[in-house]
């Protein structure tokens, strides 16, 4: 039986990493909802985003890293796009079955220029070391990881309910006056969406390489958690990804305590109880999917 | 000419999407034999209430009964094993397949042979001979081989209720079956309608009045989800808040 | 008499066969070997009970790699733990298949399209993780070696020595003719049409009467079973089951081989597309280590500009009713 700060020390590591995996949902859902595509090579630029920040943080630092890192994820999103633009309109299947291909093509790539070996990074100086909370000592990254995170949501948040962009997308009316009178060009907010998608799965990549050990198939291990998260929290659903994340987050985290072997499939059992039960997922509507 | 029997009763039947109330505590009944006309503008709810009778959609509240047996909730491919058929206001049809294909599907399922794998589709006789029964009847014999969407758009008009026609339903929703159709083919199809009351009973959503008030025996007028008059032709003539409803007038 | 004969000679059957027939023969004039052949039979059972639920019900599974992993699984742990033998750890791996086939087709019978793919993949991915880390049945990372093709034959008559590649490779042969005739009659049967008819409107479909989750969950199940009767074979190739019988990847093999081939619209697609895929890979593989970005940029190109496959550059306008003779 683990202890009390032991357990809630797990408790908080699995709402950080829930929320790591909130984050790569919502640029997941994001493509999903403008695009109708499945971008199945969304985990693999997630862990894109972790190897530039591998090779770049020596160069530059952290920050630079940080900031750059995302962005050339972003353009090879936008290049991704490219291909991914001739499957707009057709069976959403072919864009699930392109972006696997560009999946199975980046993850090898990945393989050729760092190698199978799997390879790690520190955490940054400045957020080094544990913080105490009187009984508890817990990872200052960690806190600092959550911080960014939760800083990144509101952004996204603030990005869909503040521009008009943000009020096309929620509506969901993609060729409607609405996008005409508000004089938004239909095929930039395509490109852009994909290019934010992407790069809101490069920056988790970045902020979390020095907590997983980087290995070229950490990006299939960052996609499942996303799928799952919306298929629990919903299709559409800004707050379902939240609280989709969070509870696989946490749900992974305590069976890492108590049934360390099952910790990694814990997250489908509970994608397939709350199917049962609410098949559109907690705050799912019917959507796209259907 | 003896007591009617209700073949289909509604009991404050309700639908809702979000916000909108798109059947709003309907009552309604369809006499047997009878060809009812289901008027009212867009939106009114017209097309819900079919999707509720025939099982495509659930009601969020009130129950429906056909021939006295609660249906309520039941999924489509019950409704049609019970006796309900529907064609479509949008058609939908099997596009890629032929006249032919299009109706054997319907009579395979009525016969139950939709389970057997192992044996070869085209050795079922019976369906076979069924379909072509059916094909001759609704008019379309020599176009069996046409894929459907090939078909003129009056033909696939009737394809689609053929369709519907092949699973021998007692009852018959038409959505707007003459929905497009240029005004030689309209009669047609009228004529079309009207021979098929003679074995079934009709409930037919209409918007061209001539049409509703030349072959309804009964007419239930539907606006924004409530039914605000029933009657016959008529009766519903007279109707002032019918009047009201349709701008313009009757 | 002479119109049945002409009517087979038409039909691409009886070449197909006669083709798998003679392939051992002919592979080492181009520099090919039978164990190659062996796979491209194993595939195409794969590819052709997949093509049931893809091509002719319409529903994208992309997670049909893991019922090929249990197939294999299953065989190396009957064979290795419970029953020496042939037949009966192949018919486990197929039951197990199809039985697991069966508990999934129930969460995802009532879903279409992007929802339905989502779903199988994340129960691949967690059929994935039981075989890793149920490493006390399934030998984890190492997966199960010492899997054994033992002899068959019936006594008096004959006896195949299996570990010689090329009577286990009629063997297959035998399995895989078996595999698609019974295919062939299910697509053909009423069962059959109903399936397509799904793929072609659904909603219609129920409203005339077919119980659609019923039937996708067949079809879905189906497919499972063959995928398990493959994976079985292919552990028997090849001595073993690794857990990369179970990767991801897997399930997009095979997508890639019906799409290649035209099994959208074809029948015999999956065939030419299990050929084309073991052919390409061996092609590439040999001239690069990397050859996965390649396979990846293909079967990219491939979803791009000719989606419906090789066979459809040869496709009939529309379906005709002599569908012993088109072939759909």
């Amino acid at each position: 039986m683990p202890s009390l700060p032991e357990f809630l020390s797990q408790l908080l590591n699995g709402l950080v990493v829930g929320l790591l995996y909130a984050l790569v949902a919502l640029g997941f859902m994001l493509i999903l909802g403008v695009m109708e595509v499945i971008n199945f090579s969304h985990g693999v630029l997630f862990a894109w985003g972790a190897y530039f920040a591998f090779t770049l943080r020596p160069l530059i630092g952290f920050w630079p890293a940080l900031l750059i890192s995302p962005l050339i994820v972003g353009i090879m999103g936008l290049i991704l796009e490219l291909a991914v633009r001739r499957s707009y309109g057709k069976d959403p299947l072919f864009g699930l079955l392109l972006t696997y291909g560009a999946a199975m093509a980046l993850e090898e790539i990945i393989r050729m220029i760092w190698g199978s070996v799997g390879r790690s990074i520190a955490a940054p100086a400045f957020v080094a070391g544990p913080i105490h909370f009187g009984f508890m000592p817990y990872s200052k990254y960690r806190l600092f990881l959550a911080g960014l995170a939760i800083l990144l949501i509101i952004l996204v948040w603030l990005f869909l309910e503040k521009t008009p962009y943000g009020a096309i997308i929620k509506a969901g009316a993609f060729d409607s006056e609405m996008v005409m009178a508000l004089g938004i060009d239909l095929r930039k907010l395509r490109t852009f969406v994909f290019g934010l998608g992407t790069a809101l799965a490069g920056i988790p990549g970045v902020i979390a390489a020095p907590l997983w050990s980087l290995k070229p198939t950490m990006g299939v291990e960052a996609i499942m958690p996303a799928f799952v998260v919306v298929l629990i929290g919903g299709v559409g659903s800004f707050w379902g990804a939240i609280l989709g994340g969070l509870l696989v987050g946490v749900a992974t985290g305590i069976s890492v305590m108590f049934m360390p072997r099952t910790s990694q499939i814990v997250m489908y059992i509970l994608m397939a109880i709350i199917i049962l039960i609410r098949p559109r997922g907690i705050m799912g509507e019917k959507s796209i999917l259907e | 000419m003896g007591p009617r029997v209700e073949i289909i009763e509604t009991r404050s039947l309700t639908k809702r999407f979000g916000g909108l109330v798109a059947v709003d505590q309907v009552d309604l009944t369809i006499q047997e034999s009878r060809l009812t006309s289901i008027i009212g503008p867009n939106g009114a709810g017209k097309t819900t209430l079919f999707n509720l009778l025939s099982g495509l959609m659930k009601p969020d509240e009130g129950k429906i009964f056909f021939r006295k047996i609660d249906i309520t909730g039941h999924p489509s491919h019950q409704m049609v094993k019970q006796g309900i058929g529907r064609s479509f206001q949008l058609l939908n049809l099997f596009g890629e397949l032929t006249l032919f294909e299009n109706i054997r599907l319907a009579v395979q399922a009525e016969r139950g042979h939709g389970l057997k794998m192992l044996s070869f589709i085209d050795s079922l006789g019976d369906v076979n001979d069924r379909s072509f029964e059916v094909i001759k009847a609704i008019g379309l014999e020599g176009k069996e081989d046409i894929p459907a969407k090939n078909l003129s758009y009056g033909d696939r008009r009737i394809l689609d209720i053929g369709i519907a026609l092949a699973s021998h339903p007692r009852l018959l929703l038409l959505d707007e079956p003459t929905s497009g159709l240029a005004s030689r083919e309209t009669g047609k199809m009228t004529e079309f309608i009207q021979k098929l009351t003679q074995d079934m009973t009709l409930v037919v959503i209409e918007h061209d009045m001539s049409i509703v008030l030349s072959i309804s025996d009964h007419i239930a007028v539907l606006h924004q989800g409530r039914v605000i008059a029933e009657g016959t032709p008529e009766e519903i003539q007279q109707n002032e808040e019918v009047q009201e409803a349709y701008l313009g007038g009757l | 008499m002479k119109r049945a004969i002409l009517k087979i000679i038409r039909h691409p059957m009886p070449w197909v066969f006669l083709f798998f027939l003679i392939l051992p023969y002919l592979l080492p004039l181009v520099g090919g070997y039978t164990y190659l052949g062996v796979e491209v039979l194993i595939w195409s059972i794969f590819a052709l009970g997949f093509n049931i639920l893809l091509g002719y019900t319409g529903l994208p599974s992309f997670g049909h790699g893991a019922f090929f992993g249990i197939g294999a699984f299953v065989l190396g742990i009957v064979q290795l733990r419970l029953i020496q033998g042939m037949w009966i750890p192949i018919l486990a791996g197929t039951l197990a298949g199809a039985f697991f086939g069966a508990i999934v087709g129930l969460f995802l019978a009532k879903k279409r399209g992007i929802y339905f793919a989502l779903l199988t993949i994340a129960f691949s991915q967690m059929f994935w993780f039981i075989a890793w880390g149920w490493d006390r049945m399934t030998g984890g990372e190492d997966g199960l070696a010492g899997i054994n093709r033992l002899p068959l034959g019936i006594p008096g008559l004959f006896r195949l020595e299996m570990e010689n590649l090329l009577h286990f490779y009629y063997f297959v042969y035998f399995l895989f003719i078996l595999c698609t005739l019974l295919i062939w009659v299910i697509v053909h049967s009423p069962f059959g049409r109903t399936l397509q008819a799904i793929r072609y409107n659904e909603v219609r479909a129920g409203s005339i009467g077919y119980d659609i989750a019923l039937y996708k969950w067949l079809s879905f199940t189906l497919s499972c079973a063959f995928s398990g009767l493959a994976g079985s074979l292919y552990a028997l190739l090849r001595n073993a089951a690794f857990s990369d019988v179970m990767h991801w990847t897997q399930s997009g093999n095979v997508i890639m081989m019906v799409l290649l081939g035209g099994g959208l619209t074809n029948f015999f697609g999956p065939i030419l597309g299990s050929g084309a895929f073991i052919v390409l890979r061996d092609l590439l593989s040999t001239h690069t280590e990397h050859w996965l970005p390649i396979y990846g940029l293909l079967f990219m190109f491939v979803i791009v500009f000719i989606p419906e496959g090789i066979l459809s550059l040869f496709k009939k306008e529309g379906p005709s009713r002599e569908s012993l003779v088109s072939g759909r």
